[in-house]
């Protein structure tokens, strides 16, 4: 190998490596599909249990205790990453503003509309179905990760479901999706993180 | 294999630390002194003088403020550095393409 050569090997060698080191900054997403897709499972299911013993005055202190223990368990993350010294990379933003955009609009139609009696609480599950398939569809894109895309159109299978089960059933949908479009994906991007891989 | 005609790579980007520096701060709208640390893996000192050569060089702006009271050296890369390395890319490329047809 001559000179020149190895001088152009090595500095490809550099780009690619400062690349796959910024682009493991996006796959720190991991931590918080998994925070959110057990929290959300664990509330599905309190919530699904209230319905059944018929404590429907008590429905909403499952989703209230959910955002209690999730948004100081995220903050805390997003103050891990900036102590890490990461790099916050265009695609971690474009992440981070995505979760946030999401994270309101979910409140929004999961709290406050059904509280207010715009919607009825048969119609959230739906609804967090078609926010919840945009958010994974457009995360894939970013990420540039095949699972989530397919994972987006699932959720919008799921919502057209939904539509034809009875509106205190449709919860119990939004179990298995969760499961698929949390967790196993958080699952899969914690090891493209160790392995220092990343499925395209 | 003659080095006629092949063009000649940058000298201010083509050092190591220096384009490992700005490969990271194109990813990113900025990065600081930290950041970079453990991304390239360079020593304070040695960071120091590439990071003011990029700068002398117009390549990236550096920032000094401070995050409550910690200082804090931001750097970003400048619109001159983004052209300089998208050009320094197209040299290397050009670069490969002899060397992918001798094989």
């Amino acid at each position: 190998m001559t000179e020149n050569q190895r001088e152009i090997e090595q500095s490809l060698h550099i780009i690619r490596t400062m690349v796959e080191q910024t682009r493991k900054s996006s796959l720190y997403l991991w931590r918080y599909l998994t925070l959110w897709g057990w929290l959300i499972v664990t509330a599905l299911i309190a919530h699904h249990i209230l319905m059944t013993i018929k404590a429907f005055n008590h429905i909403w202190l499952v989703w209230v205790m959910m955002n209690v223990l999730g948004i100081p368990a995220h903050i805390s993350l997003v103050m891990k990453y900036k102590r890490d010294h990461r790099v916050i990379t265009y695609s971690y933003r474009a992440l981070q503003a995505l979760g946030f955009g999401a994270g309101i609009a979910f409140f929004l139609v999961g709290m406050i509309l059904p509280w207010l009696k715009v919607i009825h609480f048969g119609a959230i599950p739906p609804l967090v179905g078609v926010l919840a398939g945009l958010v994974s569809l457009v995360m894939g894109v970013i990420l540039e990760f095949n699972y989530l895309k397919w994972m987006g159109l699932c959720w919008y299978l799921g919502v057209m479901i939904m539509v034809f089960i009875p509106w205190h059933l449709r919860s119990l949908v939004m179990v298995p999706l969760i499961f698929s479009g949390y967790i196993i994906p958080g699952i899969l991007l914690k090891k493209a993180e160790k392995d220092g891989a990343h499925d395209q | 294999m003659t080095n006629e005609g092949l063009p000649k790579l940058d000298p201010l980007i083509h050092a190591p630390i220096r384009l490992a520096i700005l490969t990271v701060l194109s990813t990113a709208p900025s990065a600081d002194f930290n950041q970079l640390k453990q991304c390239t893996g360079a020593s304070d000192g040695n960071l120091s003088t590439h990071l003011l050569k990029l700068e002398q060089g117009g390549l990236i702006d550096v920032e000094k403020r401070f995050s409550g009271k910690k200082p804090q050296t931001l750097c970003r890369i400048s619109q001159k550095g983004r052209h300089d390395l998208s050009q320094y890319l197209k040299e290397l490329q050009k670069l490969l393409a002899p060397l992918a047809t001798i094989e």
